[in-house]
């Protein structure tokens, strides 16, 4: 089934919807949640909520990519419990990729009154000035937060050239956050 | 958490770019068979290509059979020596391409052909050819060299011996009606009568190499009486040269490799060549071919034939003790033979099946 047909049935408000969703997006999710909180149960529970939250989304939006649409939820979730896990110590293991961003905004003061949303577009901007290898590797390893050696074995890298691609992709991020006025 | 904002801020990235990301195959997943076989393939290919290129370059190039040089012998004067030699063949491409850079200083020319010794080798060892100045060089590995001859001595060995004749020696010989061997006998070896040949030998002409002359057995005669040495000079010096190219190879002529003789269907020892040599009073040697089916003597294979007619050439037949009769000697196994007491007796052959197939008359 195509994501057209699947946000019909949302919108018939018909509970196959959840079936057809898991059904096609079920394990990417799941990736993506256990990229960032590296536990099953707690994972499985972000992708239940996932699908809570397109139900209840889906109408009145309508989203033009149903796949990008699903993603950020479940990464915006999973990051949430995370967030919430490591407050309460219950998960004190860092999420390495974050720790990785810390050079290119030192401070997250820094860009006050630059919504996300308009940080989010400027980096897309970047992305797109940036060889298909190079934002691919950015993307997976920042947006899904991809472990080095998956991105490696995906792309057919070495894990040592990936490190490097990200190492100058942050680098030349800071710089052109800079000269669009994202002052550091 | 550090870096909220921007954690928070790569989630807005653009539907595409989290789209076309999250759909990308794995690369190396993607690698498909063709392409890793093709790889191997190319590999492969490429590998048999360089060593290929490699054989063809660096072994001989008579491996590959791309020259018909080989058993190509000629001679030339170098200096006060005569010398014969042969393309040395054995060598690489490799080798020919290097062989510029050994050139010494030219040492002789015929015709069009320059023959350079090779730089630091003062012994006629071996030489570089070349016809011209286009032409590739050639090794030349040498098979013989004669000192200290004389003008004429070379101008007769190159006559009669090399098969070069030149234009003087040509012009002499036209003048002539007709050349017979008794002209050979008497301008090159200063031979006019039997009364100056010792003895004459009679054997297999050994150059005879296909496979069934090689099994046939021809047993060495000699002919020592006055009367059979006459005869054979007399014989000898009837024939007449032909100097004509188109007549070099004797319409009756049979070689050891025609069909007939292979199959076993002709005279077996008629059709093996003779050598005969003339033992002179002087010391010197003259070695005449025969070929009996053929009525034809001649000195070099790149000699002139001369033609005797039938009945020397019966005599020839009678004195060499040449059997006219079919002989098969196990050279046929597929043939079947009658034994008789019949004795040749220059072949010294049992077996005696007819017909006769050759033209005496």
């Amino acid at each position: 089934m195509n994501d057209l047909q699947i946000i019909e049935l949302y919108f018939a408000r018909d509970e196959a919807a959840i079936k057809e969703t898991d059904a096609k997006y079920g394990k990417l999710c799941f990736q993506i949640s256990n990229n960032i909180l590296h536990c099953d149960p707690d994972a499985e529970e972000c992708v239940n909520d996932t699908y809570l939250t397109v139900w209840n989304q889906i109408p009145p939006t309508r989203p033009n990519r149903f796949s990008a649409f699903l993603c950020r939820i479940v990464r915006n979730l999973s990051l949430k419990r995370y967030e919430y896990n490591t407050a309460e110590k219950r998960n004190a293991a860092a999420l390495i990729p974050l720790s990785e961003l810390e050079g290119v905004l030192t401070d997250d003061r820094i860009g006050d009154g630059v919504s996300d949303e308009h940080l989010g577009a400027l980096i897309s901007v970047f992305l797109r000035e940036q060889k298909p290898d190079v934002r691919g590797v950015f993307v997976r390893r920042y947006f899904f937060f991809d472990a080095i050696s998956d991105i490696a074995a995906r792309y057919g890298f070495g894990e040592n050239k990936v490190k490097s691609m990200l190492f100058h992709t942050r680098n030349k991020l800071k710089i052109f956050l800079q000269k669009e006025g994202i002052t550091v | 958490m550090k870096n909220k904002r921007l954690v928070t801020a790569i989630g807005y990235l653009d539907d595409e770019l989290i789209a076309e990301t999250g759909s990308e195959v794995s690369k190396k997943k993607q690698k498909s068979g063709f392409a890793k076989w093709g790889t191997l393939a190319a590999s492969l290919c490429l590998s048999l290509g360089l060593l290929y290129f490699a054989a063809w370059f660096f072994l001989p190039t008579n491996l590959f059979g791309t020259r018909d040089e080989v058993l190509r012998m000629t001679m030339c004067r170098i200096e006060d020596c005569v010398v014969s030699y042969t393309v040395e063949d054995d060598e690489s491409r490799f080798a020919k391409l290097m062989l510029e850079n050994q050139m010494g200083d030219v040492v002789a020319q015929h015709g069009e052909r320059k023959f350079y010794r090779l730089k630091g080798k003062e012994d006629l060892v071996y030489l570089i050819t070349k016809e011209n100045d286009q032409a590739e060089p050639e090794l030349l590995c040498f098979s013989s060299v004669s000192h200290a001859m004389t003008d004429e001595e070379y101008r007769q060995w190159v006559l009669y011996e090399s098969g070069y004749m030149t234009d003087e020696d040509i012009a002499i010989l036209s003048a002539k009606t007709e050349v017979t061997y008794a002209d050979v006998f008497a301008l090159i070896y200063g031979v006019s009568s039997a009364d100056e040949i010792q003895k004459i030998k009679v054997e297999k002409n050994q150059v005879e190499s296909s496979a069934v002359a090689k099994r046939v057995e021809i047993k060495t005669l000699t002919l020592k009486n006055d009367a059979e040495v006459n005869a054979v000079y007399e014989a000898f010096s009837s024939a007449v040269l032909d100097f004509s190219y188109a007549n070099m190879y004797h319409e009756h002529r049979v070689s050891s490799y025609d069909e007939a003789y292979l199959n076993g269907e002709a005279p077996l020892s008629a059709q093996t060549e003779r050598k005969i040599t003339l033992f002179l009073e002087s010391g010197r040697e003259v070695e005449i071919k025969y070929a009996p089916t053929g009525n034809v003597i001649w000195q070099n294979q790149n000699d002139s034939l001369a033609t005797v007619d039938d009945t020397t050439n019966a005599t020839l037949i009678e004195l060499f003790g040449i059997d006219t009769e079919y002989r098969d000697w196990g050279t046929n196994p597929v043939k079947e033979t009658k034994h008789s007491d019949h004795k040749q007796a220059g072949d010294g052959c049992e077996t005696a099946t007819v017909p006769s197939v050759l033209p005496v008359s």
